[in-house]
């Protein structure tokens, strides 16, 4: 009886849902009907590659060449564009063929391709994978085809250098640099009134803050990325490359205190998206933000500059932002490495950087490329900023910071612990997790 | 197995022993196919996960083959000698237990609305009530997400419209517990809601009619009568869903990540059995050897709870029919 009414009752369900479901699709239908000879179904007819590989369909391959070098990455839109041109070029002139492929959720898919020899022959990511990846054997160093620590020295800036050495070994060739700085709207401070700073950030906001009206935001609550120009301008490493943090330390719980005050002049449910909206809303007159944001604030018609970071009081040294470092790293198995690293070299090369900073408004890593481009004054505005900062550390053990530091910040900022307590609970946190890695 | 029934004498003896021989390896080459599937998919992945659970892969420099070696039951042991886990385990109870009172309590109380006389279009009420279950788990945990957020949420627009207090309900250790539970018996009502009218439609009216009689009121009748007679059917449903309640994962680690967190090194307030071992192997490095021996304790944990409860519900169901 029950089975009956069970089935009886699913069979009637599955009927109403794909009745219902129909009439939805109709409403939409008839309420996003297209203007009459609107190509509807374009957009999915363009974004076919027109000649599609059977097997692999998301897969660009660009030159004719016998050698062929495969690239995995994560860039999009216009940068990626861009990026395309300047392989094809290359592919056309050196006579190989490059092949480009997307791949969502990289640090998985290559812990599992790589081992099983269906690895790409070039992993562009992030530096700070380059520790773990060396560990668990999915890229291999450069030195044997030529990129050694001499020529990232020669070429790069110091920081974008530093992030690709692991163990003294080179291990990637560094594209561009990505580091939190101060923008702030024209229209609501002018350059002078700036804080310098960050006694005279938290004297300013009190008086200047009022309902609805703060003079500085950023995503404080739990973001530990976002907390790290404040940890490490008070004189904090957060790792080292051997697997311990000085988080609580006596700079430590300086930085704590900061992190804690800002409480005061900020809203306290505050986070990415409510920062970014009181900026854009002209509620805030300054945001912590990276370079990912400036266009978005540009093309909602805001004037805005960028300036360092300011000097952390208990140090008097400025706020140390983390540099992320994008690069190209040489995956284990590569079945053409000579090539690869040949390319890499290309795409670390000034020309080809200046014009990827052009079009991505991004800090390039190659130190004449930065001569080229710094006129722009937003890009001048990160190459400043990113020389204050500390280089993404790219030992293992980074993968145990990031949610000790963010429980951290949110024990911080909700109250829930007093700053010391915070730190020394996020200390210890951290090296449980480290001693797992080591 | 087939040497006892031989034995048993129950096939005629006319039949030769060869032909029997070749209807069994026929039978064995049609199952074949499928065994091995089962082989692979099933029984290989669960050996493989013991095995890694007597290892020490965990983090990138025990990753590659060649690095890791068997340590024994080291992972058991760090796993069950940390507090939290116990005090996760507890949360988990105690999340399973208040879910599954409140899903019997709502399932009843639609399933005696719906059967109610007075009620017209039941077939559309019903219909409408059961769709939330047939919603797909993590569509509900984003829609509700949005609807829990603090700011723009659509739960806090009509708090704070008709005046009331608007919590920021994911941000809070408390009102964080309290949505997840809300969301899980939205989630979970019609099943029980389904359940119990096919309980109802099996007590026989003229029960209800004799209390009438003597002069029973409905709460009288819904604790003499209602309940009572709805046990073979709500008890085996209410102990596998109490279990089932141990595998929730999806739609709390899409709404909270098992947060918030308000000290640090503490489980968050919404951080249950799964989400909890999620996080402990999968946050920042990856612990293969660490995340198999919690897979294999909770395993163990389930089919302990499946077992008891096996036992239990075959026992009501002895004292019913």
């Amino acid at each position: 009886m029950l089975r009956y009414t069970w089935k009886r009752l699913r069979r009637r369900l599955s009927w109403m849902l794909t009745a219902v479901l129909v009439v939805l699709t109709l409403l939409l239908a008839a309420c996003g009907q297209p203007a009459p000879g609107a190509p509807a179904v374009e957009p999915t007819a363009a974004a076919e590659p027109a000649p599609a590989a059977p097997t692999e369909p998301a897969a660009e391959a660009l030159g004719s060449g016998a050698t062929k070098i495969v690239i995995w990455h994560g860039w999009v839109g216009a940068y990626a564009a861009e990026i395309k041109e300047v392989f094809a070029e290359y592919a056309q002139a050196n006579n190989v063929t490059i092949e480009l492929l997307q791949v969502p959720d990289m640090p998985n898919k290559v812990q599992v391709a790589v081992p099983a020899g269906q690895g790409p022959d070039i992993i562009a990511w992030v530096n700070d994978k380059i520790g773990s990846n060396v560990l668990a054997q999915i890229i291999q160093p450069l030195e044997p085809y030529g990129v050694d620590e001499s020529y990232l020295r020669a070429t790069f800036t110091p920081v974008a250098a530093d992030a690709v050495l692991y163990g003294g070994a080179a291990y990637a060739v560094p594209e561009s640099l990505e580091a939190l700085t101060f923008i702030y709207n024209k229209a609501l401070i002018s350059e002078e009134s700036l804080p310098k700073t960050t006694d005279e950030l938290l004297a300013q906001a009190k008086s200047y803050n009022g309902p609805d009206k703060y003079l500085f935001v950023y995503a404080a609550r739990s973001e530990a990325y976002f907390s790290a120009p404040w940890w490490q301008g008070a004189g904090v490493t957060l790792v080292t490359p051997e697997g311990t943090t000085e988080l609580g330390s006596e700079q430590g719980l300086q930085a704590a205190e900061l992190i804690r005050s800002f409480t005061e002049i900020m809203p306290q449910q505050i986070d990415y998206s409510v920062a970014d909206a009181l900026f854009k809303e002209g509620k805030a007159a300054i945001i912590m933000n990276g370079p990912w944001s400036i266009a978005d604030y540009l093309a909602s018609g805001m004037d805005v500059g960028l300036a360092t970071i300011p000097v952390v009081s208990s140090s008097g040294q400025p706020g140390a932002p983390l540099v992320g470092v994008k690069v190209l790293m040489l995956a284990n198995q590569a079945r053409q490495p000579e090539a690869s690293v040949a390319l890499m070299r290309y795409f670390g090369s000034a020309d080809v950087q200046a014009r990827l900073a052009e079009v991505n408004k991004q800090v390039p890593a190659n130190a004449a490329a930065q001569e080229q481009v710094k006129d722009d004054p937003i890009i001048a505005g990160f190459i400043a900023q990113a020389a204050n900062g500390k280089a993404m550390p790219n030992s293992e053990y980074i993968d145990a910071l990031w949610d000790p530091l963010s429980k951290t910040v949110e024990a911080i900022w909700t109250g829930a612990q007093s700053p010391a307590d915070a730190i020394a609970g996020g200390a210890r946190l951290f090296e449980e997790k480290a001693a797992l890695l080591k | 197995m087939a040497q006892t029934r031989a034995d048993l004498g129950a096939r005629p003896a006319a039949l030769p022993q060869r032909r029997d021989n070749q209807t069994r390896l026929t039978a064995a080459a049609y199952l074949a196919p499928a065994l091995c599937a089962i082989a692979i998919v099933n029984v290989f992945p669960i050996l493989y996960s013991l095995y890694m659970s007597l290892t020490n892969r965990n983090g990138p420099r025990r990753f590659p083959v060649g690095q890791f070696e068997l340590t024994g039951f080291e992972n058991y042991a760090r796993l069950l000698s940390q507090p939290t886990f116990y005090i996760v385990f507890l949360k988990s109870v105690a999340f399973a237990l208040v879910c599954v009172a409140l899903f019997f309590v709502f399932g009843l109380a639609l399933a005696l609305l719906l059967e109610h006389p007075a009620i017209r279009g039941r077939a559309i009420w019903r219909t409408l009530l059961i769709l939330p279950w047939a919603v797909p788990t993590w569509v509900t945990a984003l829609v509700w997400k949005f609807m829990f957020n603090g700011q723009f949420g659509t739960i806090n627009h009509v708090l704070r419209g008709v005046g009331l207090p608007a919590p920021d309900w994911l941000t809070v250790p408390f009102t964080a517990w309290v949505a997840i539970v809300i969301v899980n018996l939205w989630m979970s009502y019609p099943f029980f809601m389904l359940i119990l009218i096919g309980g109802l439609g099996t007590i026989p009216g003229d029960l209800y009619e004799a209390a009438s009689l003597d002069g029973a009121g409905f709460w009288r009748q819904l604790f003499s009568i209602t309940i009572p007679l709805l046990r073979p059917v709500a008890v085996p449903a209410l102990i596998l869903s109490a279990i089932a309640q141990f595998q929730m994962f999806n739609t709390v680690y899409l709404m909270t990540r098992g947060g918030p967190f308000a000290r640090v090194g503490e489980s968050g307030s919404t951080e249950l059995l799964l989400v909890w071992g999620y996080n402990q192997g999968f946050q920042g490095s990856m612990m293969y050897g660490l995340t198999s021996a919690f897979s294999i304790v909770v395993f163990l944990i389930l089919l302990a709870m499946t077992l008891g409860a096996t036992r239990l519900t075959n026992a009501t169901r002895g004292a019913y029919e």
